[in-house]
């Protein structure tokens, strides 16, 4: 893989500038990051697949989604119930998805990993950028 | 229970042997009577009648007539005994008395003679002299006959009186079992279930008055209890969440915080001066958000609490002090504040918090989701009475409550509009506590057009004057 286009979903516009930094800190090939504030807005961002894909034709749709657990609207758990309904029609079943919240309930990890698509669940500050990488070596093959 | 009917077996038995035993007497002693008269006498009277009496070979034949008589009479259940005292001669039945010897015969004193007993039998007797020819004559009768026939009886009246003590006793069982033991029985088991908070189970019982108003009044208290449980559960639950969701909140910015502070520093060494100022504003609004968290969080555990002393609410007061306050924003906002008092004629006897808290909230929800594609934006805020009612109406002209939020609005944490507002999402739930407090109501209409808040209160709510 050479590039890798993801999307973080968080309501806090700290810990998505927190994220994108750390991910930059990876240098790992990240080619785009898409930004939703909620579980909604990420929604669309796979509802109109078209539309999306015209505007990024190298980096859609995004191959990795940093998922937040308590948003308003729609949270991590509803965007979980809903996109593993979407996924089923749409061209979106290579998309993995890592937990990134606050939450360290086992209730909320229980949820989240029932999905097959839900690889991992991080705790947001619990992590530096060097242990970033390495969970995301650990689902992506990356050409040097 | 058996010693009862054997005492009346035995009492009956003796009562009607004494009574049978009397009648037996009588009955033996008129036959006794009639033999003499009938069978001696008449034929005494022939004798006389036709002058034979002198003739003794006509007495002695008549006398052996009377006693092959005595043999004779197999139809009776009695016999007779005639002893000719001068001789000392006995004559009797010898069939009737078939296991005796003469000899037996000897040794009774006839003179005194009241009863017999021949061998393991007993006769009664009755006695008559018959001068003339200088005979006694004893009629005798089986006693024994009697009391085996009165023992039948005793026995009859001792198994009625057994079966009916036993009647008794298994209906006694029957009907305690019915009306004491089996509710009793479901009482002590409903009772353990209700220990062990299974509530589902309703109580019925069956049985007398008494019994079916206590089952009655313990399904009550079981409903009662379950009622209240479900409180306390939902109460415990929306505690568990909102300390979840307090936690969660609170720790966020915190460790957002103190991560872009790690960012700075390293932003400041590199000499990259420009990120450093934009992550020390992301920082600003991190702990900005996280003040008005925390004053939410302190307002809704205030809404709780009786904190303040009641007295006459100055609802002009807290206009000017809401004014105040919201001077900057609305001037920021470009929002118009129209107020609309009506409350002289009456005076509202409360904690000033609750009411200020719910104008404050209501009007600042009503700034903050303004809605911007309008060209005037506006708060309408009005205090009536209506009746017994404080009428606390506030509208807007913004941008309105998703209608599939709406049944949500005042649960806690949630937010509508996270794009317009980054508020605590707490504010609808401090509105509502205190409507609760003050034994009030909150209805809302909402449209894409504006929201509408009604809330009516009853005047002088826990006035203690």
């Amino acid at each position: 893989m050479k590039n890798l286009p993801i999307l973080i979903v968080d309501d806090n516009e700290g810990d998505r500038y927190l994220l994108t930094r750390q991910l930059k800190d990876t240098q790992l090939p990240i080619s785009k990051v898409f930004e939703a504030e909620n579980g909604e807005d990420a929604l669309e961002i796979f509802k109109n697949y078209e539309e999306y894909l015209a505007q990024n034709p190298s980096n859609y749709p995004p191959l990795l989604v940093f998922l937040d657990v308590n948003m308003p609207l729609i949270d991590g758990h509803t965007f979980l119930k809903e996109f593993n309904e979407l996924r089923k029609r749409e061209n979106l079943k290579s998309i993995i998805i890592m937990m990134f919240s606050t939450s360290e309930r086992e209730e909320d990890k229980k949820n989240a990993l029932e999905y097959d698509f839900v690889k991992d669940y991080l705790i947001k500050g619990t992590f530096d950028s060097d242990q970033l990488k390495e969970r995301i070596n650990d689902l992506f093959s990356f050409e040097c | 229970m058996i010693l009862g009917p054997i005492a009346v077996g035995v009492f009956s038995f003796q009562v009607l042997k004494q009574n049978t035993y009397e009648k037996l007497l009588a009955v033996n002693d008129i036959h006794t009577r009639e033999f003499v008269s009938r069978h001696i006498d008449e034929r005494y009277k022939i004798l006389v009648d036709n002058q034979l009496i002198d003739i003794k070979s006509y007495v002695e034949e008549y006398q052996r007539e009377v006693i092959s008589e005595i043999s004779s009479n197999e139809s009776y259940e009695g016999s007779f005994i005639i002893v000719e005292k001068k001789s000392g001669s006995v004559f009797y039945d010898e069939a009737f008395f078939n296991q005796l010897d003469a000899s037996y015969f000897d040794s009774i004193d006839y003179g005194n003679a009241t009863e017999f007993v021949v061998g393991s039998k007993h006769y009664v007797v009755s006695k008559y002299t018959f001068s003339p020819w200088d005979w006694i004559i004893y009629g005798i009768y089986p006693a024994d006959s009697i009391e085996a026939l009165l023992k039948d009886v005793a026995t009859t009246v001792f198994l009625v009186c057994a079966l009916a003590v036993l009647l008794l006793f298994a209906g006694t069982i029957a009907l305690s079992h019915f009306f004491l033991i089996k509710p009793v029985d479901k009482m002590s088991r409903f009772a353990e279930k209700v220990a062990n908070l299974k509530l589902d189970e309703k109580l019925v019982l069956e049985g007398p008055d008494e019994i079916k108003r206590l089952g009655k009044t313990l399904d009550v208290m079981k409903n009662k209890l379950s009622n209240n449980l479900k409180k306390i559960e939902k109460a415990n639950e929306e505690l568990a969440q909102f300390s979840y969701r307090a936690s969660h909140d609170l720790k966020s910015p915190l460790t957002v915080t103190k991560k872009i502070s790690e960012y700075v520093l390293k932003d400041i060494d590199s000499g990259d001066l420009d990120e450093a100022k934009i992550n020390i504003k992301r920082m600003h609004k991190q702990i900005c958000s996280l003040e008005a968290l925390v004053s939410d969080i302190l307002a809704l555990a205030k809404a709780d609490l009786a904190a303040e002393n009641k007295e006459i609410v100055d609802f002009e007061l807290i206009i000017s002090e809401l004014k105040e306050k919201f001077k900057l924003i609305l001037e920021e906002a470009n929002c118009e504040l129209i107020i609309n008092l009506n409350i002289n004629e009456r005076e509202v006897y409360g904690e000033k918090i609750r009411y200020q808290q719910i104008i404050e909230n209501l009007i600042s929800n009503g700034i903050k989701y303004r809605d911007k594609s309008k060209p005037n934006s506006l708060v309408r805020l009005a205090i009536n009475y209506q009746g017994d009612f404080l009428e606390i109406e506030v509208e807007d002209n913004g941008v309105g409550i998703p209608e599939k939020n709406q049944p949500e609005l005042f649960k806690m944490f949630k937010r509508f509009h996270p794009k317009l507002s980054s508020g605590s999402g707490l504010g609808a739930s401090i509105i509502k506590k205190h409507v609760d407090h003050l034994g009030g109501v909150i209805v809302f209409e909402s449209s894409n057009a504006g929201t509408t808040f009604d809330i009516k209160v009853p005047i002088n709510v826990g006035a203690s004057v």
